[in-house]
Parts: C-alpha cells; structure tokens; sequence
C-alpha cells in the first residue's frame, strides 16, 4: 500500500491510497472542510462519479474508490480541485484506486511549537482562569458539544450562544465541581435574537455567577477564553473597540466622515439625496451631538447611527461657522451584505466560522481564535476579570465577543421578559412561539435569525454614555 | 473592490516560556504599539483593489506590498483610520520580494512611524500587527493582533499574527513600536504561518524605488513553509542508518516508545500494517502520520516479536 500526501492550491491537502488496503479507520472520517469539498463539487459531476461521492457523505467517510476508468474522468472532471493526480497511472496500479480527501480542519490542527497557542504558553495562563471556571459549563446538544455558557446567578442560570442550539428540547450542561463532571439537563428560558443569547436553566446545583467588567477594554489586553475545568483553549489580544455590526436594514445617514481636529466629527462629503442632505447638513459641518450622545470620532457618529432603526428620528448638533445648529434627520435604510463580504474563502482561511457569525448590535473584536464551540463561555483577561462572552468566530482574523455592560442589560430583560411571562396567557404565547420556532428551524436556532431591534434600552458604549431609548 | 491578499505561506522549536508577569509587561508594550502607530497605518488603493500600508515620513512617504501596485488602478489614494481620504501616486516596486512605494501628493504633514530592523529579532518574540483586513472600514480602528516570530527566512520573517485579505502592506512592528516588516502572505492551511517582508529587504531596493523603478515578478507560492512548519509525528526513537533492518539505536527518555518498553537493539519490522525493510522507508511512513494518530508497530528482540500499539507525538518543528 502507498501512501501520499499532496497539497495544493495553498490550501488543499490530499492524501492518496493507491492499491488495495483494508483500512476503515477513524481518520479516515469525513471532517467539515472536506465535506464543504465534495458538497461544491457534486454539481459539475457524471452521475456515476456524484453517486460515488454523495455515498461517501452519507456514509462520513472521507476516501473514495475509483475504478481506473472513474478515476480518468474525476482527473480530467473540471471541478476536480488537485492537480497533482498525473502521477497516478490508473492502468499500473493493481485493482481499484482509494483516494483519500483531506482537507485539514483548523479543529485538528496541532500548534506549532513556538506559536502563542502552543500548550506551553497557554498553562500559564491557566491560574487567571481558575476563579472564572466555577462559572463556565459545556453545552451539548443532542450529544455533540456546541457552545460554552456562562453562569449569571446562583440559581441555574446561565448565558450561552442561541443559534448554536440545533435541538431546544435536548439540552445538556457538564459542570466541573470539585473535579468531578456534572451533566445537568437545562432547559432554553428565552432568546435574544439580537445579541444571539440564549438563558438557560438548569435544577439542582448552586452556581458560582460571573462578575461582568464593566469598561471597554483598550485594545491589546491579553484575554483568554477557558472551558469548565479552567482549562485556557485560546489566547488573544482585543482588537478593536465596540462596534455595531448589523449589516440588514443598517440605518444610513450619507455622510462621509473625518475626526475633525477640534473634536467631533467634519462632514467632507453629503450624499446627493441622502438623509443628512435632506436635514440640510453641508461639508464642511461638525458634527458634535446626536441625540444625547456626544459624538468624538467617526467610530462614535458610525455606531450612533447604526444603532437607530431606519426610519428614526434623529437629532443632530453641529457646528457651521463657529456658530452651533440643530438638524432633525429622517434615517435611511440600506443591506451591506455583498459589501462585507469580499469573498467567504478570503475570511475563513484558517478558521471555521460560526453559523451566525455578524449582524450584532454592539460587539468587540479580538484575535483568539475561537473555535464554534467556544462561544457562549467568558472573555477573561490576565487579571482574571471577565470583558464579556465570546459570540461568534467571524474569521481567520476576528472573533467577536458581547462586552460585560452589555450582557448584563440583556440579561435584564430576558429576565424581565421572563417574569411577564408568567401569567398563563403569556405562558401560552410563548408555548406556541416556541413550537412556531422549533417548526421552521427544524427543532433549533441554527441560521434562523438577524439582529432585530427589540423596543428595549440599547447601551451604546458600555460605561461612557447613559443608555439611550431605541425608537 | 477586489481585496488583495497573496497567498503564499514558514520553522524552529522553542521560545521560552513566558511568566504571567511577564505577559503582563508585554500586553501594556503592545497596547503602547498599537495606540502610537494605528494613526498611521493606511489603507492604500488604485481605485479597483484595496490593500494596506504604512506611512513612514512626515511628507507622506507609504510602504506597502508590492502586490498591492499591481491590480491595474490609476485612481490612487490613501485613507488613514480618521477618516480623511488623500490623493497619491504610486512610487517604484521590487515583486521579486514583495515590496512596493506609494507617496501622498497632497500637501500636510502626516502621520508616521518609526523604522526598525529585524535583526535584532529572535525566534519567539512577540510582534504587533495593524492593517485592514477586509479593506476600509468606516469607523473602525487597524484591528490590533498580536503574535510570536515563528521562522526567519531570507527576505521573509513568518508570525502567527493572523492575517487576511486586505491586510497586505500593513505593518509588523517588534515590541518598541518600530516597523520591522510588512504583511505579504499567508498560507491557507494554518492561521499560524503569516509572511511579512523584512523592513531590512526594502531598505536595499529603497533608492531604486523611490525613484519609481518597477522589476521583478512575484514569486510562486508554495507550500514548502507549510510542510517545513507542520507538526511532525514521532515515537521518540533514533534509528541506526547503517544496519539493513530499521533497528533502533537509541530511545528518548520519557518518550512514547520508552513508555511502551521499546528499547535500543529493538528492531521495527512492521509499522501500521505495512512491513518495514530499510531505515529511510520508516522514516517516510512515520512522514504520512500526524502527532496524535495511533499505529501498531510490529517490534522484535531476538527472536521474540510483539506488537505495540503507539500514540505518535509532536516532535517539532
């Protein structure tokens, strides 16, 4: 039996098993990457050769057996995605050819021993994690481990990722107590659909809740993200301050922006038609104020606005002249989907995204690199201090994650909410909105949902600014 | 717009392990890099596709990748993080190594940074990465990344500062806020092998280019820093070369092999089904196996023979 391994593309790897072999073995098991492989190849192949792959996917194996004549129309097949086949003469080798596909997943890769994800580095880190551990539980749903929550009171509950939950009626929390596992069953209490959280509840263990920091941290703390033994998985620096990134129906003003000098924010542009023109704004204008939110920096006008719905009104203080004015604006609309995504291969290289992976309110980066599953746990940094919950991987370059001030509040509601809930009226209603939910998603959350812009108090930065009344 | 990247791909064991104290001084030089040079870092465009650089001369001198200069454009213009978009011309550029000069035609004083050299650099430093990956984005800040020198090569220096599209010609900075490097390339395989040209490498094309000289091509990409950089699987076990069979010549303490009662003498006759015959043929199938995979390793003393069932481990790079 021969074995090799080819890589191509930059990114494609292929391992070859030519001749007869008898191994099954678990390595040979189809991961995510190689599966996305063979889903975008299907459609440009024969019938013969898309039975062949469509069993291997079914069946979660990741090699195939050719015949030599399949394996010629695979070779010469346009979608066929490795070069390196021409070695291969299918007539010499005895029998049937046994191609084994393998794409390498981030979730198998092994550090390189320098790297800051290196196990060396990262039991170091393990001391500032372990006041936060009590707090983190491991999320399985039906049996596959998705998400990481985090505690939030002493009485069972808990924040973690919704959309991760595929199946709301099996749920299951692993605790570390003292060193041993507890798996507790949880029950999905509410969800946020905009900041993508989900409460759980779980019966019979007291929790040890986290304590939210509540500052927007300055980008290049360290942070760590750690599962329920304590245990650092990842190290990372905070990238960027918060910012809002819904991308459907984001409110638009039509400005173009620059940090003026003075403070505040010089108009250099007025879009032809758009909001801020018909409000009568001119370049040249200064904006300080919207609403009543001073405005600094451009990233302050861009996340003020974006956190209005479309439609909004909005009240703006700007300097002309060295004389102060007042505009009142009607928000405009537009989806920047196509513009955010320059490609899915250009972001993901390196990392596997998570299913809802934008579309946040209010969010910071960093740079660990977060596998789905981590999301849900806490954002920890060298002082053991918990930043926020990790969201989503977005990425090779950016995780996201919720800062402290603003789940709290969005735990607040979802208890409130919780609370309204209670009379048997509402009781039904959110019985039926349930069975609804579980009817079109296919008993989860998975992909379902946008950030929607609840009729709720919205912080805007976290611990510099009172929240404001959304529209 | 089209965001550039180029794809291309870096390996050595060992940096000393850092202290939590340690780290601590390290997070706040990063923070201090990263709030001193951000206003600096550019996005670079020709009107069709966006890349990143760094202004490094109060006139408005910008280093960026060579790569970037080559998507065909002739609307040139720089955008710092504030906002202010400013015309430019594109200077000369050396694509046998990657690097490429842009100069601000508009009057101002702008801002710039420091330059370094990576000489002085050694395996396992931590570095500061700024650019903008994706291209411009209203109202966000150079995403700061950190990371670790992973590999020196000759024009290149290799960290596991994740890059992306959009990013190249952005700045590597070493710990004191001095630009060492600019972002090239990045291996799709591995978030962990990010090449950036060495500050050092434009300085020896800096004349030419600045006079607007353009020559070379850009380099194939290849996978070869991936596979010198993979993790590589062993049993910790030395092979005697000159002997026919693979015998072992000596075994590393605390190893998987020792732990299975593999001893020097020992003689490797079967490696995961297949049947070994010379020293170098079990060199390539333990090439074919990744650290973590288990195999059955058929092994004989005298005449006994018993199999051993081994968990292979990271032996480097």
């Amino acid at each position: 039996m021969r074995r090799l391994r080819f890589a191509w593309s930059g990114w494609l790897a292929l391992v070859l098993t030519a001749g007869l072999g008898g191994w099954d073995r678990a390595a040979a098991q189809l991961n995510e990457p190689t599966l996305e492989l063979f889903q975008r190849i299907l459609p440009s192949l024969d019938d013969e050769l898309k039975g062949k792959f469509e069993a291997a996917i079914d069946s979660e194996r990741s090699w195939i057996e050719f015949s030599p004549d399949e394996f010629l129309r695979f070779r010469e097949n346009p979608a066929n995605p490795f070069d390196g086949l021409d070695s291969i003469d299918p007539h010499k080798e005895p029998g049937k050819i046994r191609l084994e596909f393998k794409v390498p997943s981030p979730r198998e890769r092994v550090p390189i021993t320098r790297e800051r994800q290196h196990r060396t580095y990262l039991q170091v880190l393990d001391s500032t994690t372990l006041g936060v551990a009590p707090s983190v539980a491991r999320v399985y749903c039906s049996g596959k481990w998705v998400a990481l929550a985090t505690a939030v009171n002493a009485h069972g509950l808990l924040v973690t990722k919704a959309s991760e939950l595929c199946d709301l009626a099996d749920v299951t929390c692993r605790f570390s107590v003292e060193g041993e596992t507890r798996d507790l069953p949880a029950v999905v209490w509410r969800v946020d659909e905009s900041n993508d959280l989900a409460l759980l509840k779980v019966e019979g263990l007291t929790l040890q809740p986290v304590t939210f920091y509540r500052e927007v941290p300055e980008p290049g703390r360290f942070v760590t993200t750690c599962d329920e033994t304590g245990t650092t998985l990842v190290l990372g620096v905070v990238s960027t301050r918060p910012r809002c990134l819904t991308r459907v129906n984001q409110a638009y003003l039509g400005v173009r922006p620059v940090n003026a000098a003075e403070g505040g924010v010089e108009l250099v542009d007025v879009t032809p038609g758009g909001a801020a023109e018909s409000a009568g704004l001119l370049a040249g204008d200064r904006i300080v104020r919207l609403d009543e939110r001073a405005i600094q920096t451009v990233t302050d006008l861009v996340n003020a606005i974006r956190l209005h719905r479309p439609g909004a009104s909005i009240t703006i203080d700007f300097m002309r002249d060295g004389e102060r004015r007042q505009a009142t604006s009607s928000l405009a609309a537009r989806n920047v989907d196509a513009a955010r995504e320059p490609g899915k291969q250009e972001i993901v290289a390196g990392a596997i995204v998570s299913a809802r992976h934008d579309d946040f309110p209010l969010v910071f980066q960093h740079d660990s690199p977060l596998l789905p599953e981590y999301c849900g746990g806490p954002l920890v940094d060298l002082d053991g201090r918990v930043l926020g919950i990790n969201i989503a991987r977005s990425g090779r370059v950016a995780s996201l994650a919720i800062g402290g001030a603003q789940v709290e509040l969005a735990v607040d509601r979802l208890l409130r909410e919780n609370v309204a809930s209670r009379d048997p009226e509402a009781r039904a209603l959110r019985a039926s909105s349930s069975c609804e939910l579980s009817a079109r998603t296919g008993g989860g959350l998975r992909r379902t949902h946008r950030a929607r812009f609840p009729g709720e108090k919205i912080p805007m930065i976290p611990g510099r600014d009172l929240p404001i009344r959304m529209p | 717009m089209v965001v550039l990247c180029w794809y291309v791909l870096g390996g050595i064991p060992l940096g000393a392990q850092q202290s939590l104290e340690e780290l601590r001084g390290i997070e706040a030089a990063i923070q201090q890099v990263a709030a001193k040079n951000s206003a600096a870092t550019v996005v670079v465009s020709d009107g069709r596709g966006s890349g990143s650089g760094v202004v490094v001369s109060d006139d408005g001198l910008v280093l960026t990748a060579g790569h970037v200069l080559t998507t065909g454009g002739n609307d040139f213009h720089v955008t710092f993080p504030d906002g202010r978009r400013v015309k430019a011309r594109p200077l000369g550029k050396n694509l046998d190594v990657d690097a490429g000069m842009v100069k601000i035609t508009e009057p101002g004083t702008w801002p710039h940074v420091e330059l370094g050299s990576c000489d002085a650099l050694e395996l396992g430093d931590w570095m500061v990465c700024l650019g903008h990956p994706g291209g411009y984005d209203l109202g966000r800040d150079p995403p700061v990344r950190a990371g670790k020198l992973i590999a020196d090569r000759p024009t290149q220096v290799i960290t596991d500062c994740a890059l992306i599209g959009g990013d190249s010609g952005g700045p590597l900075f070493d710990l004191q806020g001095r630009l060492v490097a600019i972002h090239s390339s990045i291996s799709y395989d591995s978030i962990a092998i990010n090449r950036h040209v060495k500050i050092d490498v434009f300085r020896r094309s800096w004349d030419r280019m600045l006079a607007g000289e353009h020559w070379g091509r850009l380099p194939e990409l290849t996978n070869d820093d991936d596979e010198a950089l993979r993790a590589r699987a062993g049993m910790g076990i030395t092979l005697d070369m000159s002997s026919p069979g693979a015998t072992i010549s000596r075994v590393k303490a605390g190893s998987v092999a020792e732990t299975q009662g593999i001893q020097p003498g020992d003689r490797i006759c079967e490696f995961d089904g297949t049947e070994v015959t010379s020293p170098d043929q079990l060199i390539e199938l333990v090439k074919t196996k990744d650290p973590g995979d288990q195999v059955i390793v058929v092994v004989e003393r005298g005449a006994v023979r018993k199999e051993v069932l081994i968990t292979l481990e990271q032996i480097g790079p």
